[in-house]
């Protein structure tokens, strides 16, 4: 490997930082769409599945879940906190 | 005596679901809320792509904007209530994010019938019939299997049959798509026996 001059390394480095802005930018425009595609197809969702609940799908399946007989207390708290930092993340991302 | 036993089938027949009480979706309309929910459009919709659909949802009933749903947010059905009551583990009253995102796991769960981690078109299709036709789940896993698919269906079909004819017309069938119709269509005369339907989707769900 040819070593570097040090005026290249110079003129490198903020060229790579750049590029890094870039993609990061990228990929937060990337997720932001995402994002206001869910909350936009809200109505559309709805209109097939008013219930948000499941109707009776939803009745049956949390009747008989296993999840809180299985899971011990801890797992489950751990559980309710991500949902609840993933949606104040995901309910931020709105607002931006 | 007369009286007595009028008034009595009276109340028996308000607490009979009704064939015509399905307010079930167009084909069109199911489509596009499939559609809206698979973000990446590859045609499936993954546990993250229904998360990410479920805080929308969240988020847009929450009307106060204080991260909690109250009955007052959701529409007043008794489907509703009885679930709003088994989702609020705490009995506060109200579910948190955390109560909601547990019940929508266990819908996703249930319909994801072939166990791919992820819901076909076929499948949600299915969800909202089975909403409102319902499910029992004999095993009490939070699946449906395809032995209580079976028994779904068939219950589905005499919902689904307005007439009483023994037979589903297109007009009868308007939530499912064309491809599954003509898919349970096997001998082609533009209508679908009981056996054609059960046949049909668990045909198309790989199950046969």
């Amino acid at each position: 490997m040819l070593p570097m001059k040090s005026s290249t390394r110079l003129l490198a480095l903020p060229l790579l930082a750049a590029a890094a802005t870039l993609l990061s930018a990228c990929q937060s425009a990337s997720f932001d769409r995402t994002e206001t595609l869910a909350l936009a197809s809200v109505p559309t969702v709805m209109q097939a599945n008013p219930d948000l609940l499941g109707g009776l799908v939803g009745r049956e399946a949390l009747g008989s879940s296993p999840a809180p007989r299985n899971l011990g207390n801890d797992t489950q708290l751990q559980r309710a906190e991500l949902d609840q930092r993933a949606y104040l993340i995901w309910k931020h991302s709105q607002k931006s | 005596m007369k009286t007595r036993i009028l008034a009595a089938l009276g109340a028996l027949l308000l607490f009979l679901p009704a064939a015509s009480a399905l307010t079930l979706p167009s084909a069109g309309e199911i489509k596009a809320a499939f559609d809206a929910i698979d973000s990446n459009h590859d045609g499936m919709i993954s546990l993250d792509e229904w998360e990410k659909a479920s805080f929308a949802l969240f988020h847009a009933a929450d009307k106060n904007n204080d991260n909690y749903l109250d009955p007052s947010e959701l529409a007043g059905t008794n489907i509703t209530q009885d679930t709003f009551a088994l989702a609020d583990e705490n009995h506060d009253g109200r579910l948190s994010v955390a109560e909601f995102m547990r019940l929508r796991r266990a819908i996703f769960t249930a319909a994801d019938i072939d166990r791919g981690d992820s819901l076909s078109f076929v499948e949600f299709e299915l969800l909202t019939l089975l909403a409102q036709t319902g499910w029992t789940d004999r095993n009490h896993n939070g699946r449906i299997e395809p032995s209580e698919l079976k028994a779904a269906l068939v219950q589905a079909f005499g919902q689904l049959d307005l007439d009483h004819d023994g037979f589903l017309t297109p007009a009868e069938t308007a939530y499912m798509s064309a491809e599954q119709f003509k898919l349970c269509d096997g001998n082609k005369d533009g209508k679908l026996t009981q056996d054609e339907f059960v046949h049909g989707y668990l045909l198309a769900l790989g199950a046969l």
